[in-house]
């Protein structure tokens, strides 16, 4: 039997605190959440525009934290907005302001880097977001359950069946 | 088998390895969290940064001798071997490596086999009760007909005499493959002959009317999908997808495709005639969508 066990605050606590304007509860959950978004960005947008939309997504997050229904569920919300908001950003200008700043502090994906990216873009929507997750941002299983909303099981078979599909289209064997 | 993809346990999988070794630059860095300037306390914010999950594995009830040992009316502890068949003349109890355990009612025969990545058993006739926490692939049952692939969960699982089988899902997910293929997720059951057919998988609590319209289609007594279709809610999308796997006819595909794009809430991110001709990448974005919904 899989537990789990965490010293991580309920995130429902947090989100509440948070809303009364308790810093340390906003920062403990943007830390918290910010790599699953990044990963969720990653799948629309190239790596040097994601670092800006993450800012951007917990700006928005924080705006709209009252509309929030159901606090336990901020990380799958928060994974929404950040959805929305790749789909809007290549609809928008490009925000020359950020250009600049974000190319000092990121550099150019490497040849492997650059296909295994393209590869998980390519993946079937329901293992893209989970397999950059685990692969770019090194969650596990039970921490991407945990920031998503879905069940332990749901992720580890999907993580299997996301990474198989992933050999195949790299060129490996499919394990 | 190591759990390495899921939770990082185990011997690394050298691909998984190379994959997060290439992507490791790209993954998000702490800046200051967006919000107006005020004083944010970076004790505070160290600490939180060094909050992860500590993930724990472990068997519930009081720890047991590891390895493959077993419970029988010969013998209690004993190995039970490779090549062995359990003894159940008043059932039987095993321990499967340290990853599970697996109950046998009296008269079944279950003989444990060789294998290289895992666990493997064959389950000639009999019922037994499996609960494996696992990576999935790495326990398989054989069965007359069709093979039992854990996918890290407890079923119960059950041949007769001729061979027929049938598997009922309590936790996780189990893949039977056979000449078809069926996923059966928690909570529902699945059929299987010894002829390699494997049964469109139902839920254990679907309407009546939706269990006689599986039964009847795996039977072969009714070809008409409609009484499948009818019957179906949200929580049947899985009976569906399986129904539409073995599909051939254009316009038999559509009646399921639409009764499956009817159910799935929201818009589904699938196209329906590539759904429709019977697209393999299209098929998978549905699978996947639904292993979402799961």
């Amino acid at each position: 039997m899989l537990a789990i066990s965490s010293s991580t605050p309920n995130p429902a606590s947090q989100v509440a605190a948070a809303r009364t304007g308790d810093r340390r509860a906003w920062n403990a959950l943007y830390e918290e959440h910010a790599p699953a978004v990044h990963a969720v960005l990653l799948t629309r947008v190239d790596p040097v525009e994601a670092d800006d939309l993450v800012q951007d997504t917990f700006v928005r997050a924080l705006e709209r934290l009252d509309q929030l229904k159901e606090d336990q569920a901020f990380g799958p919300w928060v994974l929404t907005i950040a959805r929305n908001l790749a789909h809007s950003h290549h609809r928008r200008r490009w925000r020359w302001t950020h250009l600049t700043r974000v190319l000092v502090f990121r550099p150019p994906p490497t040849a492997e880097a650059r296909e295994a990216l393209d590869a998980i873009r390519a993946l079937p929507e329901a293992y893209r977001e989970l397999m950059m997750m685990r692969l770019v941002e090194g969650m596990t299983g039970p921490e991407i359950a945990a920031r998503t909303g879905r069940t332990p099981g749901s992720v580890r078979v999907s993580l299997h069946r996301g990474m198989k599909l992933l050999r195949a289209a790299l060129g490996g064997s499919d394990v | 088998m190591s759990d390495y993809l899921n939770d990082r346990t185990g011997t690394p999988d050298p691909e998984v390895q190379r994959l997060e070794s290439a992507l490791r630059p790209h993954r998000w860095r702490k800046r200051p969290s967006p919000v107006p300037a005020l004083a944010i306390a970076t004790i505070a914010m160290a600490a939180a940064a060094s909050v992860l999950l500590a993930v724990a594995w472990g068997l519930s009830g009081p720890s047991e001798p590891g390895g493959w040992s077993s419970v029988t009316a010969a013998c209690t502890g004993c190995t039970w071997e490779i090549g062995d068949t359990l003894d159940t003349t008043e059932g039987a109890k095993a321990r499967i490596a340290d990853r599970g355990s697996v109950v046998a009612a009296q008269g079944a025969v279950l003989t444990r086999l060789d294998s290289d990545t895992g666990a493997r058993f064959r389950l000639e006739r009999g019922t037994i009760d499996v609960e494996v926490d696992a990576p999935p692939e790495w326990l398989v049952i054989e069965t007359p007909g069709v093979e039992v692939v854990d996918l890290g969960c407890a079923y119960t699982l059950t041949v007769d005499e001729q061979g027929k089988g049938g598997i009922i899902v309590r936790s996780g997910a189990v893949a039977l493959v056979g000449d078809t293929r069926t996923e059966v997720l928690a909570g529902s059951a699945a059929a299987t002959w010894d002829s390699g057919y494997t049964g469109l998988p139902v839920r254990v609590d679907a309407p009546v009317e939706l269990v006689r319209a599986v039964d009847a289609w795996d039977s072969g007594a009714s070809d008409d999908v409609m009484p499948l279709c009818q019957a179906a809610g949200p929580e049947d999308l899985t009976t569906l997808f399986h129904l539409l796997g073995r599909l051939e006819r254009d316009e038999l595909r559509a009646k399921v495709v639409d009764s499956l794009l009817e159910l799935v809430p929201g818009e589904a991110p699938v196209d329906r005639d590539a759904l429709i001709a019977g697209d393999e990448s299209e098929m998978d974005e549905l699978h996947g969508l639904l292993i979402g919904l799961w």
